[in-house]
């Protein structure tokens, strides 16, 4: 079978829609496209809010090396290329986010696609209200620094909790941030920062982590891949997204019922 | 009978054509000796744990955990030592004719008794439970006789060979190693060849991931066949998603995952298959929206359904298998199948059965909701029951793909098969032994 570039027919289009949320939901899927970096945080940030190791703590492992184990004989072992963190035998570690439905940058469905369209090795959990995602070690480092770091997470609508992950529904506190109930996050009204004080499991850090300034709800109105009715409706998108959606259910309705055959 | 006229190439693990314009009609497990091979050797085989059995017996710990009954303790019997000699008397009780085909063999040094039932017992009986039941019996009372056991401790020798049962349903705490589940514990009838766990099923294939997607697809067809699915309208649906996704037809499962092993991601994996398929004319596009969106439709629902349920196996292959994690299994089957229709509008695997199951598989793998680990998963689980043939051999692959993340891998819970077939060649080379065995069906017409 060709595989050859220049036959490839098929480009990727990840979902209908003329407006800027389908825009958004696009740009973020689009394994292509670098979400544009808007933070920085240092790796020793990423290990402290993760909580599971402490900065120059060597990573704990679950199984030897690949190299030391030595892998079965199986073509598709030879063919898939093992991650850094499953060639060192990393235990399986993992991130949650809980984002807002207001206006929040990105949430549950949209992000366990992205994750499936960016990254490899990667485990995400299917849930409504939070959304976990588990690799091994380092390669889950190297992913939530992406996450973290990127026009995709606002410290105040969107939150890294492993644990009491309860307020994505509901209203944001009189500073805008999302309800916390193991207060995992400050806002300094000094400089208009939002600083995690805790660890993602709801543990003090020694020094808080400054996670930049919270962004306006107008920008967040332009970032945001979730429709709203007082932002921009699903109306506006509906009539494409539901001859996505007819399509696949008739076809659904046809395979369930073994149309073809019976015509 | 309809027949099902298509015709596929079939490759092997490695990519290489082992049969070329092959009927898939000829892939029927009542067509093909090779399926049938590998299901009878099933049927008819049981091991038992003869280590297990001195140690209860020399204990008093009958039946599992909180059974401990030292009055009846045999604390000097010696069962390995006599290992060869119970064989002897096994052997003797269970072969119906000099040439029959029946095997007993001990493995491990003497500490697992191999026992295969010759074909009559197997044609004469109702269910497959007769493995169990004969195996365990003729053992029982080769341990009376050879270790010459008083007549009041021989009931312990049964309860150490067949634990619990029958004040429980099953084999509880006992020593009885089979592949197949006890008929009890069915979700529904015609659930049996649904009773092996993917670690069994990994074992059986040496843990490579193509054979134990091709076996696992190998059991599901024996029971489409048993529960009345291989019949009608879905007969052309099942032997097409049996030969492209478990099989390998027209090298699609290990063509994908070559091109997207190295750097590739579920999408990515979407991306190759719906190439394959537009280059193939299986699917077309039906409309564009405004926004410049692609509606596609399928020409061929059933052979799309087959090219995404293809397209599953190596996503499952390419994920689970960077991470050599198997616990990724149900976020890939989920996400691809989310991802797939929300990507072209078409169908997803089984229309709609696969992402249902990958999600309540996705809560019972990771703890939410109790449940299990991916490698003692079976399809006659509440779970994986939902959808037929095409998610079993993704968990299996996923399985076969761990290196050792799991409390219960398949060496740890079901080790021993790796070695009872290993002579067998439909065991050794499942794709290659179902294509040859299709294209001799074909022969014999």
């Amino acid at each position: 079978m060709e595989d050859s570039a220049d036959k490839k027919r098929y480009k990727p289009q990840f979902c209908p829609g003329k407006t800027i949320i389908a825009e958004n939901r696009r740009r973020y899927l689009n394994p292509d496209y670098k979400l544009k970096k808007i933070r920085n945080l240092t790796d020793e940030d990423i290990i402290r809010l993760l909580g599971f190791r402490a900065p120059g703590e060597a990573y704990k492992s679950i199984h030897p090396p690949l190299e030391e184990l030595g892998e079965p004989d199986c073509p598709i072992r030879k063919l898939v290329e093992p991650t850094p963190g499953a060639k060192a035998g990393d235990m399986i570690k993992f991130i949650q986010f809980t984002d807002s439905i207001y206006f929040a940058p990105i949430m549950s469905t949209i992000r366990a696609r992205l994750y499936h369209w960016r990254y490899r090795g990667c485990d995400v959990g299917a849930l409504s209200g939070r959304t976990p995602l588990e690799m091994r070690e380092r390669d889950l480092e190297v992913v939530a620094k992406e996450l973290l770091e990127t026009e995709i997470f606002d410290p105040a609508v969107n939150a890294v909790r492993a644990i009491t992950v309860h307020g994505h529904s509901l209203r944001l506190d009189e500073n805008g941030l999302m309800f916390d109930a193991k207060r995992r996050t400050l806002y300094s009204e000094s400089d208009n920062c939002v600083y995690y004080i805790k660890n993602q499991w709801g543990r003090p850090l020694d020094k808080p982590i400054n996670f930049g300034p919270k962004a306006d709800e107008n920008e967040l109105k332009m970032r945001t891949c979730a429709y709203r009715i007082d932002n921009v409706d699903f109306e506006e998108d509906a009539k494409e997204f539901l001859k996505v959606i007819f399509n696949v259910y008739e076809e659904r309705v046809k395979g369930g019922w073994g149309f073809k055959v019976q015509k | 009978m309809q027949v099902i006229g298509d015709r596929v190439n079939i490759y092997d693990d490695s990519g290489k054509l082992v049969a070329d314009n092959v009927p898939v009609e000829g892939l029927d497990p009542i067509n093909n000796q090779a399926i049938k091979k590998i299901l009878y050797e099933i049927k008819r085989t049981v091991i038992i744990n003869l280590e297990k059995v001195e140690k209860s017996l020399r204990t008093g710990e009958l039946g599992g955990e909180f059974c401990k009954m030292p009055h009846y303790a045999i604390p000097d019997i010696a069962i390995i030592d006599n290992a060869e000699r119970i064989r002897e008397r096994v052997e003797a009780f269970i072969k119906s004719s000099k040439d029959d085909d029946s095997r007993v063999e001990l493995l491990n040094g003497g500490r697992y008794l191999l026992i295969q039932l010759p074909k009559g017992m197997i044609d004469v009986s109702a269910d497959y439970t007769v493995s169990a039941l004969v195996g365990g019996s003729a053992t029982v009372q080769a341990i009376v006789d050879v270790c010459k056991i008083d007549p009041l401790k021989a009931q312990a020798c049964s309860t150490a060979i067949f634990g619990r049962y029958p004040s429980t349903i099953d084999f509880k705490g006992g020593a009885i190693i089979s592949a197949l589940g006890v008929p009890l514990r069915l979700e529904h009838l015609g659930y049996g060849w649904r009773t092996i766990q993917s670690n069994i099923i990994v074992s059986l294939a040496n843990r490579n991931a193509m054979k134990a997607a091709a076996l696992a697809g190998c059991f599901e067809m024996g029971y489409l066949v048993n529960a009345g699915n291989l019949i009608g309208r879905y007969r052309r649906l099942y032997l097409l998603g049996f030969a492209y996704e478990c099989l390998n037809a027209e090298n699609l499962v290990y063509d994908t995952v070559r091109a997207t092993g190295k750097d590739g991601t579920t999408g990515r994996v979407i991306c190759e298959i719906l190439d394959r398929a537009l280059m193939k004319g299986v699917i077309k596009a039906k409309e564009r929206l405004p926004s410049g969106f692609v509606v596609y439709e399928p020409v061929d629902l059933e052979l799309w359904n087959a090219y995404a349920a293809s397209g599953m196996l190596a996503a499952t292959m390419v994920n689970c298998g960077a991470a050599r994690c198997a616990h990724g299994v149900s976020s890939v089957i989920v996400n691809y199948n989310e991802m797939l229709l929300n990507e072209t509008a078409l169908p997803d695997v089984e229309f709609g059965r696969a992402v249902g199951t990958g999600l309540l598989l996705d809560f019972l793998t990771h703890a939410l909701y109790g449940g299990g680990e991916v490698g003692i998963m079976n399809a006659n689980h509440p779970n994986l029951k939902t959808s037929k043939l095409f998610v079993m051999p993704c968990v299996a692959a996923a399985t076969a793909l761990d290196a050792g993340t799991l409390t219960y891998p398949p060496e740890k819970t079901a080790g021993v098969f790796s070695q009872v077939f290993k002579h067998i060649k439909e065991f050794n080379n499942p794709i290659k032994s179902v294509a040859d065995a299709a294209m001799e069906w074909e022969g014999m017409k």
